[in-house]
């Protein structure tokens, strides 16, 4: 199509705009970081070579087979804790479903790291826990012991990947799936594992392909429970100590992304052909039956178990935050708001800076989510669909690989005015930040406007009005649930990101809050503040959180009163 | 053929059965013979797959009893009653090939895989699938899935089979078709069935007996002639087919027993029917005929009006007003035929032994 047609030419200006601005800031940095890995630092030209001193040095091949070990046991033991509570929630009539709510906004209020110190002190050969087992039962159990820690920490923050999802699969299981199966002989467990599971089986890939890769990226983590022979930490540690021109940190990157597509792929490729959303006429879900008595205590108890286990960094974060002193003591000595005062009133700037940073980040994400899902769903530019793959590419590329990519990218590009390269302007981290989590406000946006129905548009134009009016006047106001939800979690998210800003924060001043947490949980005597600031990005995140949910839930409200008639009726 | 069940009988006994406060079966007597073909056959909500679910052990538990071959199972789970049960979505597993599905239920059983490999490809030739075995259930059309749940069901040789509206995902042609091969298959193995339709055509042509339910409540039982012939019920007379249904009453003069109707028509009937409060003559049983012409001694006639007329095809469908009452009146359509005009006066003559006096 070489002429476009006139209402086609806004959207195409726009798609042409966003094409280029995820080509600079996320195609080329992540071209020139592979790019870099294959090239000889002295000679400058193309070679394998980085990779083979990659793989000849013992410490590089440790963190290789570490971070592999890590993102494996971390998936097993996010499993055990997901597999039993989807199938509790999924199969009884058992109040779970605001359980498996709650757990499921975890990962996203509070990053692993966050909560890692806590946990060491909670777990640690020092901590409460093994204090305790020390003094009842004379053992000591290395739960926080180099990688046992990661593994711990990752899995109980990012096993509700798998609980989300597998609890989705499970209920979109029609009755009848089941029912045949009884009614062939089949029941209790053997049923569970030859029929339930396996057709829940790509929800539960595709949750456990995210928890790997989550792990495989998580930075912040390993960096503070001293655990330094992992990929991600191996990649930040050459960079800033060694520099911008080490290949190491490129070939690191280049397998991280290779993680990434590989787990991707693996979850692709598990639901390839197996459109298993087999719920048909007659009620969905499977079958839920009451507990008798015994098993309910059973069950309540394992539930709580293991909410127990999965709540630790937070009461530990909490704990740690009012804590005095608290060191070889099930808890800490006094409670004290001295932390809180010492944050207030030095370190009000990660504060102001993290919601400065993440509010025009998350602008911007809804900003170019909407005018994204637009140009996807309504025009028929060509191309189009490769505007959404393209920033939902973002989420296979690690937060590490973005940093790295910034800083070799936009070293040698400076900022007019700002005196400055543009790799260590703080306008950097805020692009950063907009580029991670498009892809969420994105997903909002799509799903706002697939429920604005295009009748609505055409009935505005016949009426009189413009494709641009339309757009501002309809379609905007009509999908305004979706774009503040998108705004909210992008903003949430974007308040806790640590592992690109991490390599992107060039002074103090600039720092935003998960770097000030990342510093102060650095030293013993700034673990107090840094859990206090911690604690403020939980509630800051959590509030944002909610509203979103507030939002999505009242918006659904007034759809559904509000819905065409004929849309009811396939639903 | 090694397919062969052991057909039992069924019996139901004052079952009863609710979800939650609200009941839907209420107080069913039933007895489905040995190898018979059952249908349960009602408008939407009345209970029909209620009462098969409960006979596979699915849904609340029941009140009273149900005897297969002579045992009770109401208290048994289902994978303890061997009743086979085609589910209306086949519910044929997508993560299993064809022949996986159908050997599911002998794995189950623990039955050797050689035996299992052995009666999945008779059961699968026996549904004219013998080539399919290794394909996934969403390569197959309606009919083609359809037929590997019937053979996923019938290699646990079932006590009964339960077949849930089974073809009504399938096209007209093809559910005419099925409804043959289902027939023959039941025929071929001797097995008791137990069909759910709301088509009564279906349930007609298949079936030995039926059992009309409505709201829970089992209306009457027989063979289809027989019901449709003398429906017990207002509701069973005009549910099956169509029916013209005078309410009215029993009048006594001296010799003569009549009943009147509240339309004001009067219609001999035998002695003794005296608690009858209506009754039925189906449109096809009455007539239309040119005022004056000569009338025959078994039938009787009233002056009438043409009000209506339709034409379905093979028949014509009169609407005539007679006194207060408006009577539906059918002729068979041939070319050339007399067709009476609307507002057109006309005897309509019916013959009383065509009449079903209605009790409930
Ligand atoms: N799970 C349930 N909970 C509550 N009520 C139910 C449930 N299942 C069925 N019912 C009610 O029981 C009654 C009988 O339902 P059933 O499914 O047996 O009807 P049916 O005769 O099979 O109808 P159809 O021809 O539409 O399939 C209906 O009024 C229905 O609303
Ligand atoms: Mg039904």
């Amino acid at each position: 199509m070489s002429v476009l047609s006139k209402s086609e030419r806004g959207p195409a200006a726009a798609g042409l705009l966003i094409a280029v601005l995820l080509a600079l800031f996320l195609l080329i940095p992540v071209l020139k970081v592979i790019y870099v890995a294959f090239l000889d630092p002295h000679t400058g030209e193309l070679t394998l070579l980085n990779f083979q001193d990659f793989f000849a040095s013992s410490l590089f091949r440790e963190s290789f087979y570490n971070s592999l070990f890590v993102a494996t046991m971390s998936v097993v033991f996010a499993s055990i804790i997901a597999l039993p509570l989807a199938y509790f929630t999924t199969r009884f009539n058992f109040s779970g479903a605001i359980i498996i709510q709650t757990l499921g906004i975890i990962p996203l209020i509070m990053p692993p790291f966050v909560g890692a110190v806590a946990m060491k002190l909670l777990f640690g050969s020092n901590g409460s826990v093994n204090l305790l087992l020390e003094q009842y039962f004379g053992i000591n159990i290395p739960f926080m012991e180099g990688l046992n820690g990661v593994i711990l920490v990752e899995s109980i923050h990012y096993f509700p990947f798998i609980l989300i999802n597998l609890s989705a699969a499970l209920i979109n299981i029609d009755r009848s799936m089941e029912e045949s199966a009884q009614n062939l002989g089949s029941h209790g467990f053997r049923m569970f594992r030859r029929i339930v599971f396996p057709l829940a089986m790509p929800g539960y890939l595709a949750g456990a392909a995210l928890v790997f890769i989550k792990v495989v990226d998580d930075l912040g983590t390993p960096l503070l429970l001293d655990v330094n022979k992992m990929l991600a930490p191996q990649a930040y540690l050459r960079i800033t100590s060694i520099g911008i021109s080490d290949p190491m940190g490129y070939v690191i990157s280049v397998i991280l992304i290779a993680f990434s597509l590989l787990s991707l792929y693996v979850s692709l490729m598990a639901m390839k052909g197996r459109d298993y959303a087999t719920t048909q006429k007659g009620g969905g879900g499977l079958s839920k039956r009451d507990l008798k008595p015994m098993e309910k205590v059973a069950t309540y108890g394992l539930v709580l178990f293991i909410l127990v286990i999965v709540l630790s960094p937070h009461v530990g974060l909490l704990l740690l935050s009012f804590g005095t002193v608290w060191s070889f003591a099930v808890l800490p000595d006094g409670y004290t708001f001295a932390h809180y005062i010492k944050v207030a009133s030095e370190a009000s700037q990660y504060i102001t800076n993290t919601l400065l940073y993440a509010g025009i980040a998350a602008l911007f994400d809804v900003i170019l989510g909407t005018a994204i899902a637009y140009i996807v769903y309504r025009t028929k530019l060509t191309g189009r669909k490769w505007l959404d793959y393209g920033a939902t590419m973002a989420l296979a590329v690690p937060g590490v690989v973005l940093g790295i990519g910034y800083l070799r990218t936009f070293y040698s590009v400076d900022v007019p005015f700002a005196d400055q390269p543009l790799a260590t302007w703080w306008v950097i981290i805020v692009i950063a930040l907009t580029v991670r989590r498009l892809p969420y406000a994105l997903r909002s946006c799509v799903a706002a406007i697939q429920q604005v129905s295009v009748m609505l548009e055409e009935s505005a134009e016949n009426l009189g009005a413009t494709k641009g009016r339309t757009v501002m006047r309809i379609v905007v106001p009509l999908m305004s649930g979706g774009i503040l939800a998108g705004f909210v979690t992008s903003f949430a998210t974007a308040s806790v990101e640590l592992s690109a800003t991490i390599m992107l924060v060039s002074r103090e001043s600039d720092a935003p809050l998960a770097f000030g947490i990342y510093e102060f949980m650095q030293s013993a005597s700034g673990r107090g503040p840094g859990a206090a600031l911690g604690m403020i990005a939980v509630v800051l995140v959590g509030l944002g959180t909610y509203f979103s949910h507030k939002i999505i839930e009242r918006t659904e409200k007034s759809r559904a009163s509000a819905r065409p008639v004929n849309e009811e009726a396939k639903a | 053929m090694s397919l062969q069940a052991q057909s039992s009988e069924v019996v139901i006994e004052n079952l009863g059965l609710s979800f939650g406060d609200t009941q839907v079966l209420k107080g069913i007597d039933l007895t489905i013979k040995a190898g018979e073909f059952f249908s349960f056959l009602g408008p939407s909500g009345s209970g029909k797959s209620t009462l098969l679910r409960a006979i596979a052990g699915f849904g609340p538990e029941p009140t009273g009893r149900i005897l297969i071959g002579g045992q009770d199972v109401a208290k048994l789970p289902p994978w303890e009653r061997n009743v086979g049960m085609v589910f209306q979505s086949y519910a044929l597993w997508p993560h299993m090939t064809v022949a996986k599905n159908v050997a599911f239920g002998l794995e189950e059983r623990k039955v050797a895989r050689a035996q299992i490999d052995k009666r999945v490809k008779q059961a699968l030739d026996l549904v004219d699938l013998a080539d399919f075995g290794e394909r996934r259930p969403s390569q197959l059309s309606g009919g083609q899935q359809q037929r590997v749940a019937l053979a996923r069901t019938i290699i646990i040789e079932p006590r009964v089979l339960l077949l849930d509206e089974p073809l009504s995902n399938l096209d007209a042609n093809l559910r005419v078709q099925m409804r043959g091969d289902i027939l023959a298959l039941q025929k071929k193995l001797n097995l008791t069935t137990i069909f759910v339709t709301h088509d009564q055509e279906e349930a007609n042509t298949t079936s030995v007996r039926m059992a009309v339910l409505n709201h829970g409540i089992l209306q009457q039982v027989g063979a289809p002639m027989e019901l449709y012939d003398a429906p017990a019920n207002r509701f069973v007379a005009s549910f099956l087919g169509t029916a013209n249904i005078l309410e009215g009453e029993v009048r006594t003069n001296g010799q003569l027993t009549a009943f009147l109707s509240s339309g004001g028509l009067q219609i001999p009937i035998r002695q003794g029917a005296d608690s009858i409060t209506a009754i039925a003559i189906r449109p096809q049983n009455i007539s239309l005929h040119t005022p004056g012409g000569g009338t025959s001694e078994a039938e009787l006639r009233f002056k009438a009006v043409v009000s209506d007329i339709e034409f379905l095809g093979s028949t014509l469908r009169y609407a005539v007003k007679t006194g207060q009452e408006t009577m539906l009146v059918d002729h068979v359509h041939e070319p050339g035929d007399r067709v009476f005009a609307l507002e057109e006066q006309v005897d309509m003559a019916i013959v009383p032994d065509h009449v079903t006096l209605l009790r409930g």
